[in-house]
């Protein structure tokens, strides 16, 4: 709500941390089997903020859509409203390219780690 | 209008200057209207701007009305014109429409700076560490 870049630092929430404490509990006695896997985790904070970050994304799209069809059919007042738009949705889908590639290269970096 | 906040701001900014250019417009067009002593003169339009609802930008409130008794000229040649030759014109300043189109102007293409700089504000963010 307040800043566009809480978002990344929700990326902390994927960190590999949790997993490895997992794995302390298999170490002991057994009791918990596994701490990653079907259980919602820590994780699923995270994943309502993308869900919820997704769908404003593809709401400031739809609102850019629709003022350019009433650019087209003459119906819209003002056209500095549809740029105004458009300039959003074009904001917001670069930000959630921007998460999307952090993401990813996170997750190689991980894959890159040699034990 | 929250992730991007500023530019939904200056948007609301945008829209209430473009209504105040189209008043002024309204006027400037209906400077020279004549209508009879017995009927109203046009009434001046004057945008009222307030803050916006939600605490985010600017809205227009509504619209008020310049003087309806208009200015009385004494123009007998003028076919509207009562038995004693008077006719109303309305009570508007050519002079203060201009200015107050060159104000009205100006502050639409500030706000659309702010529009501009905010994008490019929030592209620098999104570049952050590329």
């Amino acid at each position: 709500m307040t800043s566009p870049i809480s978002a990344i630092s929700g990326l902390s929430g994927v960190g590999g941390i949790d997993a490895l404490q997992g794995v302390d509990a298999l170490s002991g006695t057994g009791a918990s089997t596994g701490g990653a896997g079907a259980t919602p985790g820590p994780n699923a904070d995270f994943g309502n903020l993308l869900s919820k970050g997704l769908e404003s994304v593809q709401a400031s799209q739809n609102k850019a859509d629709n003022l350019a069809v009433q650019v087209a059919d003459g119906t819209l007042k003002d056209p500095a409203q549809y740029t105004m738009a458009a300039n959003e949705a074009s904001l917001g889908l670069q930000l959630t390219v921007a998460v999307r590639n952090k993401a990813v290269e996170a997750f190689q970096e991980i894959m890159r780690m040699q034990a | 209008m929250s992730t991007f906040n500023a530019i939904g701001v200056a948007g609301s900014g945008v829209t209430v200057y473009r209504k105040w250019l189209d008043a002024v417009s309204d006027n400037i067009a209906n400077i020279d209207n004549v209508s009879r002593t017995s009927e109203k003169a046009f009434q001046a339009r004057y945008v009222v701007a307030q803050e916006a609802a939600d605490g985010n930008g600017a809205q227009v409130g509504g619209v008020a009305f310049g003087n309806a008794q208009g200015i009385l000229t004494y123009d007998p040649q003028n076919p509207l014109a009562d038995s004693k030759g008077y006719v109303r014109r309305p009570d508007i300043d050519l002079g203060g429409q201009m200015s107050q189109m060159m104000m009205a102007q100006r502050a639409y293409q500030a706000n659309l700076a702010v529009v501009d700089r905010a994008k490019d504000s929030y592209t620098a963010a999104i570049n952050l560490g590329k």
